[in-house]
């Protein structure tokens, strides 16, 4: 009996606590966005790139975020995973991750003026083998990053 | 910035079509509504088929599961202080078992003595009744006495024992297959079980009542001996009402009016 209360208290604490922890991750993440707005323009799977500016350099520009769901989101989905559907309390995590590791391989590209070829890739990283532990993810974005000669 | 720039910088700020907009709280509460629904579904449906196979169990098989249960409970040596109590007891109890045709031929309720220092009394499946030295301290009335023997005789006439290991059997096999499928449905299963668990006993502890009860007004006209012993415990216990939803027994005021109303 005192399981259920002991769980209902952390399903509380880690939603309440998790949220906030969201809330202020996305703000960021849109503040950086909107900073980075104007350059390095990205492109995607792009494997050929041409153009007829002088360029000054070319190099491999990553960025890598390991995201965590928590024990709310986790429960939340595991819950809904004997019922089936769409995930959903894991679709923000992936969304941040995805966009941290963007913004982050942005802006270790510096003053590059585009980045192509990007990949997104992602792993888990958590014990497989421990059914409890929370899902974390690993998400990498990589490209490259030219730079045009002025 | 240019006009497109306004117009990426607002799509950034705008509704992010990669996540859903819903409410994660209402959605795990109606999940969880749904994975209670389908709990008690299959309680109810393996509870049931428990309480039949139980109450067609006959006498003779009853009695060799008896045996297989309690093979191990071996009884305290009996300390000659207590023999008088004992005594008194034993002449209760025999006079509770020829007043109830349905213990005929079973066990013969052997009584023994814990030293405790609480009010309490319990059965073993195998008819084995013990209560506890505090018990015999507070110098219960015949009638009394006979309230606390004939409830723990109705748990056995009533197969209380062999229902709870039957339904646990059962419903943790039919719960087992959901319950693996991971932890949070394991801990979720695992509340929801104990708490129907506690319901249960509640409601055998309320029919063994109703069973003292009616012993009490075939021995001695009335069930007063049931009242007094609950008042007396209710002057000294004085907890909660609400805590009786946490508990194996109702309380001592819904067993008072169980009495009441018996």
């Amino acid at each position: 009996m005192a399981d259920i209360f002991g769980l209902l208290v952390i399903l509380v604490i880690t939603w309440l606590i998790g949220s906030r922890i969201e809330k202020n991750h996305y703000k960021k993440i849109k503040e950086r966005e909107i900073r980075l707005i104007k350059k390095p323009i990205i492109t995607y799977g792009a494997k050929r790139f041409k153009t007829n500016k002088p360029i000054k350099s070319v190099e491999l520009v990553t960025g890598e975020v390991v995201i965590s769901g928590d024990y709310f989101k986790k429960f939340a989905a595991d819950i809904k995973n004997f019922f089936g559907g769409r995930l959903t309390s894991y679709e923000s995590v992936m969304d941040r991750g995805r966009r941290e590791a963007i913004l982050r391989m942005r802006e270790k590209a510096g003053n590059a003026n585009i980045i192509v070829n990007t990949k997104i890739e992602s792993l888990m990283v958590n014990n497989i083998y421990h059914p409890q532990s929370v899902p974390q993810c690993a998400i990498i974005a990589y490209g490259t990053a030219i730079t045009y000669d002025k | 910035m240019t006009n497109r720039e306004d117009l990426q910088a607002a799509l950034i700020q705008d509704d992010n079509i990669n996540v859903s907009k819903t409410n994660e709280g209402f959605n795990l509460l109606i999940f969880l509504g749904g994975l209670i629904f389908v709990v008690i579904l299959i309680i109810a449906f393996f509870g049931t088929i428990s309480d039949i196979f139980i109450s067609n169990m006959s006498d003779k098989t009853q009695m060799k599961v008896e045996r297989l249960i309690s093979f191990n409970s071996s009884p305290p040596r009996p300390d000659i202080k207590y023999n008088k109590n004992i005594e008194k007891l034993n002449e209760i109890k025999n006079i509770i078992i020829s007043k109830d045709k349905s213990l005929r031929g079973k066990s013969n309720f052997p009584i023994f003595i814990l030293e405790d220092s609480n009010v309490n009394a319990c059965i073993f499946p195998n008819g084995t009744i013990y209560i506890t030295s505090e018990t015999l301290k507070q110098r219960y009335k015949d009638d009394e006495l006979a309230f606390i023997l004939a409830h723990e005789i109705g748990h056995y006439a009533h197969r209380d024992h062999l229902r709870i290991f039957s339904r646990q059997i059962l419903i943790g096999l039919a719960l087992s297959s959901l319950g693996c499928q991971n932890a949070s449905m394991a801990n979720i299963l695992n509340g929801i079980t104990d708490i129907e668990s506690l319901a249960h006993s509640r409601s055998q502890e309320k029919n063994a009542d109703i069973y003292a009860s009616n012993m009490l007004i075939k021995m001695y006209g009335s069930n007063k001996g049931g009242k007094d012993f609950i008042k007396k415990i209710q002057e000294k216990e004085n907890s909660p009402e609400f805590l009786k939803y946490f508990s194996t027994h109702p309380s001592w005021q819904d067993r008072l009016k169980i009495l009441e109303n018996s």
